[in-house]
């Protein structure tokens, strides 16, 4: 039992922590998303159809929580704290990471969840645009719409794929 | 991989410290032992709801009522306006028959108000109406001179409802500060019921009076 735990922890936990941190923007708070998707996906495994790839199921429950967690009081109330520590706090974030991902990375948690999720979905996660629109609920031009303008805030970093929304 | 995905990881960097404490926890949250039973939180489980039924069902509201609390203890009108309005809406509150009082001894009529009047007093191994007079003072808020036992002789010509006779006397069985209450027709002086002729008639006759009110 514990060997299969582990196998499923090794093979799922980075590629999960990575798409919760993407959402929250958090490292502690994507561990303690990622945490509690392991633990409840080996309590309740059995109620764990076969339908879709573990991947997949895995996925979909870190973004779920993920996206509870940003609907969360205790979210807000972190927001709010780093809004009135910014400067500080920014100034030492620029000086550690290398300039251009942190540009990046600032880019990107700049757009709202709303653009960002369809964009971490397709290119972090490689989902359809179809499949996307499934699971978010949404016409498959309104995720292509906010593709494009996901897109357009981050052109900067987007240079050598122009086109790949339509092709994709 | 395309290249933004590359260029999202490589801002991400390494994560496998992240990686190694999510394992380290999940087995730790997966290995935590099953609650031992207790039988302390089983007792106590059962216990509390049992507890709850013997209050309710032994505790009488009535008896903490502001009104039998005496001097000092401030009087909460609310305690006789509820239970005044639970009796009117089962139509438990009395209504007076006057005839009834008509046949009673003492019975006085004043100013278009019946009473039943006060009962004849003497002191104990006289048949004389030997009696304790002491005048009220001037200011009706000054301190109070009589206490209760005391018999007294109205002085003052007073607005009351109540009735004035001259040269008439009084016991008194409570004085400003004391909790009266009239509740079914017993007498009640900060809690104490006082003993009545009229309400012992009543008890034999099976009468029984519904409602009251409190003064102070």
């Amino acid at each position: 039992m514990s060997s299969t735990i582990d196998q499923i922890i090794d093979e799922h936990s980075r590629y999960l922590v990575r798409i919760a941190y993407l959402y929250v923007k958090n490292w502690s708070t994507a561990e303690d998303i990622v945490q509690e998707v392991f633990v409840t996906y080996f309590q309740k495994s059995d109620q764990f159809r076969n339908e879709a790839s573990l991947k997949t199921y895995l996925t979909k429950m870190t973004a779920n929580r993920a996206k509870d967690y940003l609907r969360s009081w205790k979210h807000k109330k972190d927001v709010l704290f780093d809004t009135i520590f910014a400067s500080t706090r920014g100034a030492e974030e620029v000086v550690l990471e290398q300039e251009r991902l942190a540009s990046l990375e600032k880019n990107l948690f700049q757009l709202p969840l709303k653009y960002r999720e369809p964009l971490l979905l397709f290119y972090y996660d490689e989902q359809s645009i179809a499949e996307i629109a499934n699971y978010l609920q949404l016409n498959e031009n309104t995720v292509k719409t906010r593709l494009r303008r996901a897109k357009q805030q981050l052109k900067e970093f987007f240079e050598e794929e122009d086109g790949e929304v339509e092709s994709h | 991989m395309s290249d933004f995905k590359r260029k999202l990881d490589q801002m991400m960097g390494d994560t496998s410290k992240q990686e190694r404490r999510i394992k380290q926890r999940v087995h730790e949250r997966l290995q935590k032992p099953a609650r031992k039973f207790s039988w302390q939180v089983l007792f106590v489980s059962a216990a509390i709801p049992l507890v709850a039924l013997f209050l309710i069902l032994t505790i009488d509201p009535t008896n903490y009522l502001s009104s039998d609390k005496g001097p000092g203890i401030p009087y909460d009108p609310l305690d006789d306006l509820a239970q005044i309005s639970a009796l009117q809406k089962k139509q438990q509150l009395s209504a007076v028959d006057y005839e009834e009082f008509a046949t009673l001894p003492h019975f006085e009529e004043v100013d278009g108000l019946y009473y039943v009047d006060k009962e004849t007093f003497s002191l104990q191994g006289s048949s004389e109406a030997m009696h304790t007079v002491i005048e009220r003072k001037v200011n009706l808020f000054d301190e109070v001179v009589y206490e209760a036992g005391d018999i007294v002789r109205t002085m003052t010509n007073t607005t009351s409802h109540l009735p004035t006779y001259m040269d008439v006397y009084y016991k008194v069985i409570a004085v400003p500060g004391d909790r009266v209450v009239l509740k079914n027709g017993k007498l009640e002086i900060n809690g104490k019921p006082l003993p009545s002729d009229i309400m012992d008639r009543y008890e034999k006759q099976g009468i029984t009076i519904v409602g009251g009110t409190t003064s102070y």
